[in-house]
């Protein structure tokens, strides 16, 4: 059977590479305590020609948060925290928007991302504010659902998990994680800066597909890189706790071993069997996307972990997305099963697809199709990202011109929690610099303009509107940078 | 059909070794109703068999109903899901008052305040339905806001007060005239007086002691003082539980919710927010039960409870009063829907049998589900001794009581429960507590146990405490019933 399903998975991979457009991809399956796969398919360096291996770097992004939510149960077990405590009790000067949720909100509540904050990406993505600074900043940045009302996922839920993890430890997040998790677990080859993958010598590149949001063609694309991370003094990146880590098929084989088990180790307990537990243990619901239906239902997120029922299985996910890398780490423990995939291509469902297929050969269900379904479901994101930035042209009110001359938008505005916004004139055109991105400005229509280059992940189109003050005044730019229904647009004011 | 047939001849075949007077079951597949069917003795000593239109006790499965009235107002208009309780009904309060600022009507409706159930002063006890709610302002949380789900009967019975406040009708009228004369559910009522009037009935069954495994007697209906009928004042915990009915009617409701809200042609209720009551809201931490492999997910939705069966999405809610269980159970992929109604106190046929059912439209029949659950109820009644002894601990030998016992004697009075009163009499003392009366036996020290089997606090230990001058003056006591919540305390009434 063992030869059968891995064979079969390799073969289905190597074609599915080909026909996704995708270097590489790094794999690993796990069985009842054993290793059954652990190795790189494809090509980790494409312009050189270099086969990934099974001690190929890929960053997990996101995949990092099991980790983090594991590292705070760490210190639960040493009795260093209490789970159902307020995290302001750890960290004095821990302030969010709103009082209540400062003195209430406990670490499972922003584990399990039910603690009110949207994503606010684009108050730290490319903003180059250190983890202090951020932390700081939380008191400005708006809270948009009541507390424990709705799953918003939030790298900044995890950001706080980081703190805390300092707090409550004494060490450096990063060290934390690596002296009191990975080298136990023996995962020796993974890294947790930035600038040690880079500096690696085993490591996929990552890459995209030609053109943003489609699906065709591979070129190289830079590593993420936060302008706060420093190599010299060893700082890491600021949301190191949200997606720091960088794995291989060897190490990542570990990690499933030991997330499936009940918190011991080689004969050493790291995390206690209820806090284990917990860690899985399902806390808010999660609408699913359709194209998962009906095979897999009952979306929720646990702590660093979604949880679904998947064919009447238990399944336990988490998916990771950093630019140029994609990844998903699987457990099936009711089959003793993990896997885990991560592709050097930037947002792309195929590691979803290869990890359930992986799931539906061991069950020995064959009418999954998830590879055509999830290609399928990636073109139709794709195509609604596309429609909703590229074509707001659509919905402009025609022959309507800017209200005042282009000089007049110049200037610096700001928000509290956000980084400035510039608005610079070039020529006879307005352009926007905000958070390392700078980008052309073109008009839509009044006093609204349209990003003409990407923003971080928001393409261009983003909708860029400028206010005015009673006396006539440009005063305020404001654009929505986020999908959260009660966060609305951000507003900056001019300094 | 063949189908069909296998069932009746299960359930006729376990109902003995169940050894309980009867269940009656409604099976709705497609859209039609395949069974709707009494199977054993409405009662016992007359020898009347229960059959398809026989009234039971429905219990809890009635919260579904108070969440489907909310629905129909959130429909008009009169409610929103996510507006806070207090716009709508400013004198609920909770003891937190965050939680009386901001809780919502999905709130309440999804047992995520934070209380434990806290239910035993409201069981006999001698509240109105807007007293029960005015009650949850004395409530102690035993668990911060939202962050744990617990089931709370009161927070039901606020709910059914909301449907009062805002449609200006009794909870009674609204649920009769929007829901049961809709659906033509002819045959079911809120009252005791109802359905004891009734000709075709089911009389309340249990078994001597709780936790016995065999036999049977006859009980009595819970019915409050408050209730009454000819004036149209129902139970008090009545949006909790109060309703009454037959499986024919019961089949009507389970099509009812497997068709969205429709009824024939008709869209009573509007989809999405029949999808708003069927999809989880909440997420339960541990199954309510005991885990089987064949479940996974357990949540709640509004009024009903939401998890998966062998991969299917299951909506279901059971319902268990003094004599009565039932279940409702439906599997929306599968355009299923099962009913189970007995006349027995913590039946549990009801889910053996309708585990069996499912199997069989699911092409499964591995279950084992009838000795599976004997199993389970006999594994747990047998813990029941050392469950107890670990919360009360070990008694400490050879102590004697700190006073004399006519010193305990009083009343002990809290804000939430009301009063224990405390009596001397040739056996010693006993514990009264809304008409229920039970010796106490001595445990140690100050430590007393209630010694009565039946009682709703059995084996529970109470300790009395004395003030800085060594009169006694308060008892402590875990009346929650839930080990989370902390022991209530009883200060005693001095005379004036």
């Amino acid at each position: 059977m063992k030869e059968e399903i891995t064979n079969k998975l390799r073969k289905r991979i190597e074609e599915q590479l080909k026909k996704w457009d995708v270097p590489s991809a790094s794999l690993c399956v796990v069985k009842d305590g054993e290793t059954w796969m652990a190795e790189g398919i494809g090509h980790r360096d494409l312009e050189q020609g270099i086969p990934a291996d099974q001690e190929t770097l890929y960053e997990i992004a996101s995949c990092t948060k099991a980790f983090t939510a594991a590292a705070v149960a760490v210190l639960a077990t040493e009795g260093k925290l209490d789970m159902d405590k307020p995290v302001a009790d750890y960290i004095p000067s821990f302030r969010l928007n709103d009082s209540y949720a400062t003195e209430h909100l406990t670490i499972r509540d922003f584990l399990s991302h039910r603690s009110g904050l949207p994503r606010h990406e684009y108050a730290w993505y490319g903003t180059g504010f250190s983890r202090e600074e951020l932390m700081g900043h939380l008191k400005d940045l708006r809270l948009s659902a009541p507390i424990r009302y709705q799953f918003q996922y939030s790298n900044f839920n995890y950001l706080i998990a980081g703190a805390l993890i300092e707090a409550t430890s004494g060490m450096k997040f990063e060290d934390f994680l690596m002296e009191r998790l990975l080298l136990p677990l023996g995962m020796t080859k993974s890294k947790v800066y930035i600038e040690d993958i880079r500096s690696a010598e085993n490591k996929a590149l990552p890459y995209d597909h030609t053109e943003e949001y489609t699906m065709e063609g591979i070129r190289r694309i830079d590593f993420y890189k936060s302008p706060a991370e420093n190599e010299e003094s060893r700082t890491g990146d600021p949301t190191a706790a949200a997606g720091c880590i960088s794995s291989c098929a060897e190490d990542m084989a570990r990690w499933m071993k030991f997330s499936l088990g009940d918190g011991e180790w080689e004969g050493k307990r790291l995390i206690r069997p209820d806090l284990m537990k917990l860690l899985f243990t399902p806390h808010m619901t999660v609408s699913d996307s359709e194209v998962y239906a009906p095979e897999r239902s009952m979306g929720s997120y646990a702590l660093g972990w979604q949880v679904y029922n998947y064919r009447g299985y238990t399944l336990r996910e988490h998916g990771g997305n950093i630019n140029g890398f994609t990844s998903e780490t699987v457990l099936v423990p009711e089959l003793g099963l993990g896997v885990f995939v991560s592709a050097n291509m930037n947002v792309t469902l195929l590691a979803d697809a290869i990890t359930l297929d992986a799931v539906d050969l061991f069950l020995g269900k064959e009418d999954g199709d998830w590879y055509s379904r999830l290609y399928k479901g990636n073109e139709e994101m794709f195509a609604s990202v596309r429609a909703f930035f590229a074509s707001p042209g659509e919905k402009a009110v025609p022959d309507t011109k800017p209200s005042h001359a282009l000089e007049d938008y110049v200037g610096e505005y700001e928000t509290p929690g956000y980084r400035r916004v510039l608005i610079e004139k070039t020529e006879d055109r307005l352009r926007i610099d905000f958070n390392s991105f700078v980008v052309g400005l073109r008009h839509h229509h009044y006093d609204t303009f349209a990003t003409e280059g990407s923003i971080g992940e928001l393409p261009a189109g983003l909708l860029v509107s400028f206010g005015t003050s009673p006396e006539g005044e440009i005063k305020t730019v404001s654009m929505k940078l986020g999908s959260e229904a009660g966060l609305g647009p951000i507003v900056f004011t001019r300094k | 059909m063949n189908k069909v047939s296998g069932i009746r001849d299960q359930i006729i075949q376990e109902l003995p070794l169940w050894d309980q007077p009867s269940i009656s079951v409604g099976i709705v597949k497609d859209g039609k109703v395949v069974l709707a069917e009494g199977f054993g003795y409405a009662d016992v000593e007359k020898n009347e068999k229960a059959n398809q239109e026989t009234m039971y006790q429905i219990g809890s499965c009635s919260k579904a109903f108070t969440a489907a009235a909310v629905a129909l107002l959130v429909d008009q208009g009169k409610l929103q899901w996510d507006r806070p309780v207090q716009d709508y009904m400013p004198w609920l309060e909770f003891k937190d008052p965050f939680t009386t600022a901001h809780v919502t009507v999905r709130d309440l409706l999804c047992h995520r305040t934070g209380l434990p159930r806290h239910d035993a002063y409201w069981i006999n006890g001698p509240w109105t339905r807007r007293e029960m709610a005015e009650n949850l302002r004395n409530m102690e949380p035993a668990w911060s806001f939202r962050s744990h789900w617990c089931y709370q009967n009161t927070c039901y019975v606020a709910a059914g007060m909301l449907i009062e406040e805002v449609s200006g009708m009794s909870w009674e009228d609204f649920v009769r005239v929007n829901l049961l004369e809709p659906l033509e559910m002819t045959r079911t009522t809120f009252y005791v007086d109802a359905i004891r009037g009734d000709e075709n009935h089911a009389e309340p069954y249990s078994r001597l002691l709780p936790t016995d495994m065999k036999g049977y007697e006859k009980t009595s209906f819970l019915k409050s003082d408050r209730e009454d009928m000819e004036k149209g004042v129902g139970a008090p915990y009545g949006p909790a539980g109060s309703i009454m009915s037959t499986v024919t009617d019961m089949c009507k409701w389970v099509l009812f919710n497997l068709q969205e809200g429709k009824v024939g042609d008709r869209q009573l209720i509007s989809e999405e927010n029949m999808k708003e009551l069927h999809k989880p809201q909440m997420l339960l931490s541990e199954p309510l039960l005991v885990p089987f492999p064949e479940q996974d997910f357990y949540s709640y939705g509004l009024g009903w409870f939401i998890e998966t069966y062998r991969g299917h999405k299951m909506v279901e809610h059971g319902g268990n009063i003094d004599g009565f269980s039932a279940l409702v159970t439906m599997l929306p992929d599968m355009d299923l829907g099962v009913v189970c109604l007995t006349n027995f106190n913590n039946s549990f046929n009801t889910y053996a049998s309708t585990y069996e059912i499912l199997d069989a439209y699911l092409g499964e029949s591995n279950g084992e589900w009838h000795q599976r659950w004997r199993k389970i109820i006999g594994d747990m009644f047998a813990a029941n001794p050392e469950n107890m002894k670990a919360m009360n601990g070990e008694a400490v030998p050879g102590t004697t009581p700190s006073h004399p016992l006519k010193d305990f004697v009083g009343t002990y009075h809290n804000a939430c429960y009301g009063d224990i009163v405390i009596s001397e009499h040739e056996d010693g003392l006993h514990f009264l507590y809304n008409k229920e009366e039970s010796p106490l036996a001595h445990f140690h020290y100050d430590t007393f146990q209630i010694h009565n089997p039946k009682a709703l606090f059995a084996d529970m230990n109470l300790r009395f405490n004395t003030d800085r001058k060594g009169a006694v003056d308060g008892i402590e006591f875990g009346i929650t019933l839930d080990p989370a919540a902390k022991d209530e305390y009883f200060v005693r009434k001095r005379e004036a």
